[in-house]
């Protein structure tokens, strides 16, 4: 299987820890991703609320040429919210006859392909739980992560809406309500996961800047769940969710207090520790949140 | 021919052997399982709504009826595999353990039936998560005296009588996210039923139930509801479930509030799943071996809803009761009988 | 207006005069009207509005009422059905908009209502009736947001940030000493790249894409 390589633009810009350290353990477990390195942006949840038509012919050109130039069978991506919206795309060419009609004429106007809403779309965390899985990650550690208490945060659009993730239907597919593909693969490096209810809560980051103090609220209401969940760190596979607690954590702390203080990292940077990559290579040290004192203090770094 | 095959052994199929054989036809009666009364039987129904009559009072008879009668040759154990022939010549290979035999009838009644919706892919209301969070169906084995706790409404957890139990309607039925869009018509009545059964065995335990209709359109039905809430102070909340979790180790329900535009969160002992019904893998099975037509969900198709609701779209072949879509048994029993009239002036 | 004028008497004291005006009737007067309907179906997202029945999954397992009092999916699907747009407006019109399309409402309404869209395309039929007098933040969000992509294609979240205040008037805020050291953090780490991506002829797709914007 031929894998296209959907990094969005976060990864490109703040999320730059999670596009590294997502390449470091795709390579060292043997999946071979080709970056769609013309990409543009997915559209996230901006266009779709201002216009329907243009909010599928965004996703669609990336996939289109995925498929035409890249020749890949399925695309994956580490963001939550460019697999909500390729999948979303997918989802109306696939039951909205008008929808595909008009994606596939504007994709004929400006000269692309004929991409039909047929490409596979993987979520990175699915495919990488899916394809090497827990067993193999354990197999693989270096330096177990033993001591080390992890939340594991998934957020919101990775498991939602089942319309179109058809999480609980499709078996690749996580637990639509108990998602726990992070939890195990985090356990499998050695560290302990604690049990945290706030794991599909909404971080508020889709209005982190629209409206910050409710944004900053719902994330401190993860934040200070995980740490009285016990946990040192919390750790999670969306950009978005990871400006909204990690790079906005200084100001949360500003309102909601220390309760909400928490290393946050990308679900990859802590596998990719377990496999014994240099935390300069994972980019442990890009956090705003600061994860490397709580790591050195574990002798992991 | 005065040969008839009836398939499925459940209230239904009973009820259309008993008739036929009343008639003078010699019939055999196939079913999967080894033992009769369908669905009924196999989830030990207790009582029947609105009369609270005892379910054996009804069963008992129409199985006896069936067992005694020299016109009715019972197979248990026993599934059909193929169809040949047309009406009124019939080839049907019938299979059980200890083989394959094909036998000739001059017509076939479908009476495989529903099963119970397995709500598992509700996930948000943690049905396999959670060990007291249960179906209806499972409560009526709880609340039989005959079933595994001898009557007790005991939760599967630690074995205590709940204090407080919510119902939650319409799992698995009118819900789009699963497929079926359709009312099951007797999850309404099957739970207030069940909520006057708790409230007269266990007054102190208060019972909830989340609706966003009521259908209370049977025989009594209507009644029933206002006497649950009249008399058993059942609580009726007009809000769908919406999800289930564990908060400080006891169930927590979420829902909304609707007449007050409130979302409320409710903590409980037990959660009731009104699990609707869905076309059983025998109704399924048969519609293809026998070659009729099924709707969009999968139940049987009449030929024409009003003007011929019993005959399959194949000549010959009929289907009645809860095969055709979701039916309470007294409905049933009325299928069985009519399709027996169809099947008899057909023959003729 | 007669009746407005009306006789009332409370506890022996007889009032005389535009009474209603001190006591609003506890009566709503009903004058259902699709419009409302038609109109939110026809904006993004607003589709399958009329597909609601009520049933409250939504509100149930929203994320916001803990934290947004009053903030009802299901209600603002039934004021705008039933064209309530007065009451949308005094008591819901600064609730609408704060959805964070968590989607769990989506996720599990049996009806197949696409509730985050729904609620957006609700919100944003409010803005477009002007019911704010003002810029909101999400529509500053969005313009600033659409344009950027349609320019380079990419986002720059700087660029973003930078921009989104200096449209709603508060560069300030971001000139403040935490602000200006985290940008400085992330520009000395090397997160910050000042790019745009190659993209075949973006140019040509940015004008068609400009066109249905339109």
């Amino acid at each position: 299987m031929k894998l296209g390589y959907f990094p969005g633009c976060s990864l490109k810009g703040m999320a730059r820890a999670y596009d590294e350290s997502t390449k470091i353990v795709a390579e060292g477990f043997g999946i071979e991703l080709m970056e769609v390195d013309d990409f543009n942006c997915c559209g996230a949840l901006e266009a779709k609320g201002s216009n329907e038509k243009l909010s599928y012919m965004l996703p669609a050109r990336v996939m289109d040429s995925a498929k035409g130039r890249f020749h890949v069978d399925a695309v994956v991506t580490p963001c939550n919210g460019c697999y909500h919206s390729l999948l979303r795309t997918n989802a109306a060419m696939n039951e909205n006859a008008n929808a595909k009609s008009d994606v596939i004429s504007f994709l004929k106007d400006v000269g692309y392909g004929s991409y039909e809403g047929d490409l596979d779309v993987r979520h990175f965390l699915e495919l990488f739980y899916n394809e090497v899985g827990p067993e193999k990650v354990k197999n693989a550690v270096k330096k177990s992560l033993k001591g080390l208490k992890v939340a594991s945060y998934y957020g919101c659009l990775y498991e939602r809406p089942k319309t179109i993730t058809k999480t609980g239907y499709k078996s690749n597919r996580d637990d639509s309500e108990n998602p726990y593909f992070q939890d195990e693969l985090l356990a499998a490096t050695g560290a302990e996961v604690v049990k945290f209810d706030a794991a599909a809560s909404c971080c508020g980051g889709a209005h982190a800047l629209q409206d910050e103090s409710l944004s900053a609220t719902l994330s401190a209401t993860i934040l200070s769940a995980a740490k009285k969940a016990g946990a040192d760190i919390l750790a999670l596979p969306c950009p978005l969710c990871g400006a909204a607690l990690d790079i906005k954590q200084p100001e949360i702390v500003k309102v909601h207090g220390n309760d909400a203080k928490i290393p946050v990292v990308y679900f990859t940077q802590l596998i990719g520790l377990a496999m014994g990559k240099s935390a300069k290579d994972l980019k442990l040290t890009d956090p705003i949140s600061n994860p490397m004192e709580v790591l050195k203090s574990k002798g992991l770094v | 021919m005065k040969t008839v095959l009836v398939i499925g052994g459940g209230v239904t199929g009973l009820k259309a052997s008993h008739e036929l054989a009343q008639m003078g036809y010699n019939v055999s009666l196939v079913e999967k399982e080894d033992f009769l009364g369908g669905q009924v039987a196999k989830h030990k129904y207790y009582k029947l709504a609105p009369d609270m009559r005892l379910v054996s009072e009804v069963l008992d008879p129409v199985i006896k009826n069936v067992e005694s009668n020299s016109n009715i040759k019972v197979l248990k154990h026993s599934t059909i595999t193929a169809l040949s022939g047309n009406a009124p010549e019939f080839k049907v290979k019938i299979k059980n353990s200890k083989g394959e035999a094909e036998e000739t009838f001059g017509a076939i009644v479908v009476a495989t039936g529903f099963e119970h919706f397995d709500p598992t892919v509700k996930q948000e209301y943690g049905y396999s998560r959670f060990k007291d969070v249960v179906t209806n169906a499972e409560v009526e084995e709880l609340l039989n005296p005959n079933g595994p706790t001898k009557g007790e409404l005991k939760r599967p957890s630690d074995g205590k009588i709940p204090k407080k139990v919510a119902i939650f309607q319409c799992v698995g039925s009118r819900d789009k996210q699963v497929g079926n869009p359709y009312c099951c018509r007797v999850g309404c009545v099957v739970s207030t039923k069940q909520a006057i059964e708790i409230k007269e065995k266990y007054p102190d335990t208060e019972v909830f139930v989340y609706y966003m209709d009521m259908r209370m359109f049977g025989r009594g039905w209507e009644e029933l509801y206002g006497k649950a809430m009249e008399e058993y102070e059942v609580i009726f909340t007009r809000g769908r479930g919406a999800e289930v979790t564990l908060k400080n180790e006891q169930l927590s329900l979420r829902a909304e509030e609707t007449i007050m535009d409130r979302p409320i969160q409710h903590s409980v002992d037990m959660i009731i799943l009104a699990a609707g019904q869905a076309p059983g893998d025998g109704t399924i099975e048969a519609a293809k071996i026998l070659g009729i037509k099924q709707n969009e969900y999968g139940y049987l198709a009449p030929k024409d809803d009003f003007l011929s609701p019993n005959e399959s779209s194949k000549a010959g072949i009929f289907i009645a009761g809860a095969d055709k879509g979701p039916l309470d048994v007294e409905n049933c029993i009325v299928e069985g009988a009519a399709v027996a009239a169809k099947v008899a002036s057909s023959l003729k | 207006m007669a009746e407005n004028t009306d006789k009332m008497v409370i506890d022996g004291v007889e009032l005389v005069g535009i009474w209603k005006e001190f006591m609003p009737s506890r009566i709503l007067y009903e004058d259902v009207t699709t419009e409302f309907l038609d109109e939110v179906k026809k904006l993004p997202g607003g589709s399958t509005i009329a597909r609601c029945y009520q049933c409250g999954t939504c509100t149930g397992g929203c994320t916001l009422p803990e934290f947004v009092d009053k903030f009802n999916p299901r209600g603002f699907i039934n004021l705008v059905r039933r064209g309530h747009y007065d009451i949308l407006v005094s008591d819901y019109k600064d609730l609408v908009w704060k959805c964070v399309s968590c989607n769990r409402c989506t996720h599990r309404c049996p009806k197949g209502v696409n509730t985050q869209e729904v609620v957006r395309a609700i919100a944003k039929f409010l803005e477009d009736r002007k019911v704010f007098g003002k810029l909101t933040n999400d529509e500053a969000f969005d313009e600033i947001f659409m344009d950027e992509v349609l320019t380079d294609g990419r986002i720059d979240e700087v660029k973003i940030v930078k921009d989104f205040y200096s449209k709603t008037g508060r560069l300030k805020d971001m000139m403040s000493g935490d602000q200006l050291s985290l940008g400085f953090k992330m520009f000395t780490s090397g997160r910050i790249k000042l790019f745009g991506g190659k993209i075949k002829d973006w140019k040509k797709v940015s004008q068609r894409l400009k066109e249905e914007l339109q």
